[in-house]
């Protein structure tokens, strides 16, 4: 009966640990543009402008994705979203984002949110 | 209740639920994608598969001149769960700088009742790259 009820335990904590270990997954990425540049530091601070592009010349650089989905209805917060387009945009080579688009959609139990923006590198002004 | 009222009950559960389970599967052999024609060259319109299947979550395995193909990562519900459909583009250059793309969503077995067919997110996503108006499918009644 003890030997049942461990058995039982340990199949209880697995399942638990697989659901968390399998229900949320997070994919990040980017796409050069044209040009490659090297990343930026870890603790660059990348401008996002979400309404308007910045008055400054800047030139397109990638194309920035992250991707959440977590199931149990688990919420993605657009804070999170934005951490990690930034972190892409640092892997760029980036100054700032430009074109951000954010998107929401929900599969069944599964909530998902989608980022993306153009990740821009400021040139400087012409003579 | 008697017992013969009980059994019939369960019995036509059972069917109805066979129904529900079987109808979209017999849909789903019919089915075969979106095909539809974009007036831009096939590089422009790769690019623009790419940046789509990549918005639905998917995890790029093939990014060649005529096919961009990839599958979204499965995972565990209280219920269903998610994912695990395969997606591709298919992309074949006409005349004129026009590109004809085949997008098919291709169900698996595991995870089967939590997916979905994601050919319409992802057309909507290659016009939106693209920046032209959503072109109409011929193919598009075969997918609902």
């Amino acid at each position: 009966m003890r030997a049942e009820l461990a058995l039982l335990r340990r199949t209880a904590w697995l399942a638990v640990a697989l659901c968390v270990v399998g229900c949320a997954t997070t994919q990040s990425g980017f796409r050069p543009l044209g040009k490659t540049y090297p990343p930026k530091p870890a603790d660059f601070a990348v401008e996002v402008f979400e309404s308007s592009p910045p008055t400054r010349p800047f030139e397109r650089i990638a194309r920035l994705d992250t991707h959440f989905e977590k199931t149990h209805l688990i919420y993605s917060s657009h804070a999170a979203g934005f951490v990690e387009l930034q972190r892409q945009a640092r892997a760029a080579g980036a100054d700032a984002i430009i074109e951000v688009r954010e998107m929401r959609s929900r599969v069944g139990e599964t909530l998902i949110l989608h980022i993306t923006g153009i990740g821009i590198r400021y040139v400087p002004d012409g003579p | 209740m008697n017992r013969r009222n009980l059994m019939s009950r369960i019995v036509a559960a059972g069917l109805g639920l066979t129904f529900a389970v079987s109808a979209p599967l017999a849909l789903a052999e019919k089915y075969d994608g979106l095909t539809v024609t974009f007036d831009k060259p096939i590089e422009e319109v790769q690019k623009a598969a790419v940046d789509a299947l990549t918005v639905v979550g998917v995890t790029l395995s093939k990014q060649e001149p005529n096919l961009v193909e990839g599958k979204r990562k499965n995972k565990v519900g209280f219920m269903v769960g998610s994912g695990g459909e395969v997606l591709s583009v298919a992309l074949t250059s006409l005349e004129a700088g026009k590109t004809q793309a085949k997008i098919r969503t291709t169900k698996t077995f595991v995870g089967r009742a939590g997916q979905k067919v994601w050919d319409q997110p992802i057309l909507e996503e290659m016009s939106k790259v693209l920046g032209v108006s959503v072109p109409s499918a011929p193919t598009a009644a075969a997918a609902q």
